[in-house]
């Protein structure tokens, strides 16, 4: 065998690929798979957000800056050893859950199969399927179905675990809370945005324009949702929200207190996250094999900067840092974790799985400088804390899973 | 109107897929070496091409949108490692029952050391070798540089070079690691 390996391999290929036989997919399996494959998308993009935040939307972001006190920005610790420091105890520079010291609980609430884990204690939900959790300032709330069966809803808990009320919601609504946390928002089958305030014996219903399917809150900014604006200064939300036409096409929509509903005109394919201060973060481009996404100030029409090298995830609490994933992933979930400055763009901190395989279910602020990600490798899920000071550590141990069924939802600083 | 148009759009993609599964089932068998793997591969390649397809303006791009899409998927479902290990239990039927009687062995020698290559320097090596993309055509398929595609596919060839004496062919040192 003389010939040149190119040669030899591209015949070798070749004649491997003619011993394949046709097995004939039919175009029903095709749709079928079609089908499911979108189902997982919504469930993701909903796990995704889960939980709180007046800034969180699956893949989101937030960004600071634009003018607001940077003086509140948080310290961000270069994360590149000092000369003479022990760097021994550093934790492995990619995303893995092996090798992690155990850490403190998540500082934030979290839901484990019917369990929610708040503070040092636990509450057993009458719930099944709890999928999203947020906490406001004496309540908690959480998605689930009821224990004996029907439609989708949202349970709001006092500090006693009491119901305090429950409403219908889409299977796969996202939680968002205002920057106060005195207010939730979702999306009710229906499509009508639905705030609620502590106070309130119902939710207030936003109003609603348009038709279409999968709608989703990405954000909740405003305080006294309650409160006419007309009649208390300062008074009134608005909820940011997404909608889906026939053909998948996107519409972003606000709705407020005022009774107002408008199409929203900002830069932005779909939107992603709208911080506390009204800067948001969108796709630019969303495509099945890349993405594309970028950041645009507060009422404005121009992109302040975009990447495809990331997909923005989530602004932190104070808006100064955002979390992003790589650009494109799917089926498993996200295997990057990045850190970037919000206002520079400046990459601060990322880990990846090229040497665990490890994948993220989803990942959000646990406070302006840690990251949790509910993380699976190996027949394994954990929840892990990164610190953009580079550190890292397990907030839950491994416990035995499936892939596809991560058990721990997060919840969020808003 | 609206289901007339949705019906236009199944036969359209139905007529596209139907030609283009074979081609899709070979590579994806190159890139994954199992034959159970490739066709869940391909179901799942078409099944993202189909929620796609209203998206895709210029159907002259469409081969290449799914030759990605397949790629990228191989790469998220190796990812599974401990599925993987569940895979191999097929795979080891599915090799030996493919003869090679038109060179003595050789090629199955060589397809097992590709079978060895780690899974990017593998991708390469399909797509250059097999499809016989170019090195930007390959870049672009897996979203890489260049560059990476250069460096990847010389890696996979001194691999392979130090791997042909032990499988008893040597095959011409004299050629260059890229075309």
């Amino acid at each position: 065998m003389n010939e040149n390996l190119h040669d030899e391999l591209g015949r070798t290929l070749r004649q491997r690929a003619d011993s394949v036989s046709d097995a004939p997919i039919s175009f029903e399996a095709v749709r079928g798979t079609a089908g499911r494959i979108r189902n997982r998308r919504r469930a993701m993009v909903a796990g995704a957000v889960l939980a709180v935040g007046a800034a969180i939307a699956v893949p989101t972001a937030v960004m600071s800056g634009f003018g607001e006190d940077r003086g509140s920005t948080p310290v961000v610790t270069d994360p590149t050893p000092t000369p003479g420091e022990d760097t021994t105890a550093r934790t492995p520079q990619g995303l893995t859950i092996r090798g992690l010291e155990q850490g403190d609980a998540p500082g934030t609430a979290w839901l484990e199969g019917s369990e929610l884990h708040v503070g040092s204690g636990t509450v057993d939900l009458d719930i099944r399927e709890p999928r999203a959790v947020a906490v406001l300032d004496g309540a908690w709330v959480v998605t689930g179905v009821p224990a004996s069966g029907g439609d989708a809803a949202v349970y709001v808990l006092d500090s006693g675990s009491r119901e305090v009320l429950h409403q219908e919601a889409t299977h796969h609504t996202r939680l968002v809370t205002n920057e106060a946390r005195t207010a939730v928002a979702w999306m009710a089958q229906d499509g009508t945005p639905r705030v609620w305030q502590d106070g309130l014996a119902v939710p207030l219903d936003h109003p609603v324009s348009g038709s279409g399917s999968n709608h989703q809150a990405l954000a909740l900014t405003g305080e006294r949702c309650d409160a006419d604006a007309e009649t208390v200064e300062g008074a009134g939300c608005t909820v940011f929200f997404t909608q889906e036409g026939p053909r998948g096409e996107v519409t972003n929509w606000t709705s407020s207190t005022h009774g107002i509903v408008d199409e929203w005109t900002g830069p932005f394919e779909r939107l992603i996250d709208v911080s506390g201060n009204r800067v948001s973060a969108g796709f630019t481009e969303l495509a099945d094999d890349h993405t594309c996404s970028g950041v645009s100030g507060p009422d404005d029409a121009s992109i302040t900067w975009s990447t495809c090298d990331h997909q923005l995830a989530e602004f932190s609490p104070d808006g100064s840092l955002l979390l992003a994933h790589e650009s494109y992933f799917d089926g498993l979930g996200p295997g990057t974790i990045t850190v970037l400055d919000a206002r520079t763009q400046e990459e601060l901190l990322s880990r990846n799985n090229h040497e665990s395989h490890a994948f993220i279910s989803h990942a959000v602020w646990e406070d302006e400088s840690h990251v949790l990600a509910s993380v699976f490798q190996e027949g394994e899920w954990a929840v892990v804390r990164i610190g953009v000071d580079g550190s890292m550590e397990l907030a839950v141990a491994p416990q035995k899973g499936e892939d596809l069924d991560a058990p721990f939802f997060l919840s969020a600083q808003p | 109107m609206a289901s007339s148009r949705a019906s236009a759009k199944d036969a359209e993609f139905a007529a596209w897929m139907t030609a283009r599964q074979p081609s899709l089932l070979r590579t994806a068998y190159l890139l994954s070496g199992d034959h159970h793997t490739a066709e869940d591969l391909v179901q799942t390649t078409l099944a993202k091409v189909y929620l796609s397809w209203d998206k895709v303006q210029r159907r002259e791009v469409i081969d290449g949108y799914a030759r990605r899409i397949l790629v990228n998927e191989n790469n998220s479902m190796w990812r599974r490692a401990w599925k993987k290990r569940e895979f191999s239990s097929d795979e080891i039927p599915d090799r030996t029952t493919v003869s090679d009687t038109y060179d003595e062995g050789h090629s199955q020698a060589l397809w097992q050391f590709v079978q060895t290559l780690p899974r990017r320097q593998r991708a390469v090596v399909v797509l250059r070798y097999y499809e016989e993309l170019s090195e930007a055509e390959t870049a672009e398929v897996l979203g890489v540089s260049v560059g990476t595609v250069k460096s990847q596919a010389s890696r996979a060839l001194a691999t392979l070079r130090a791997a042909a004496p032990a499988a008893g062919f040597t095959p011409d040192h004299s050629g260059q690691e890229e075309r």
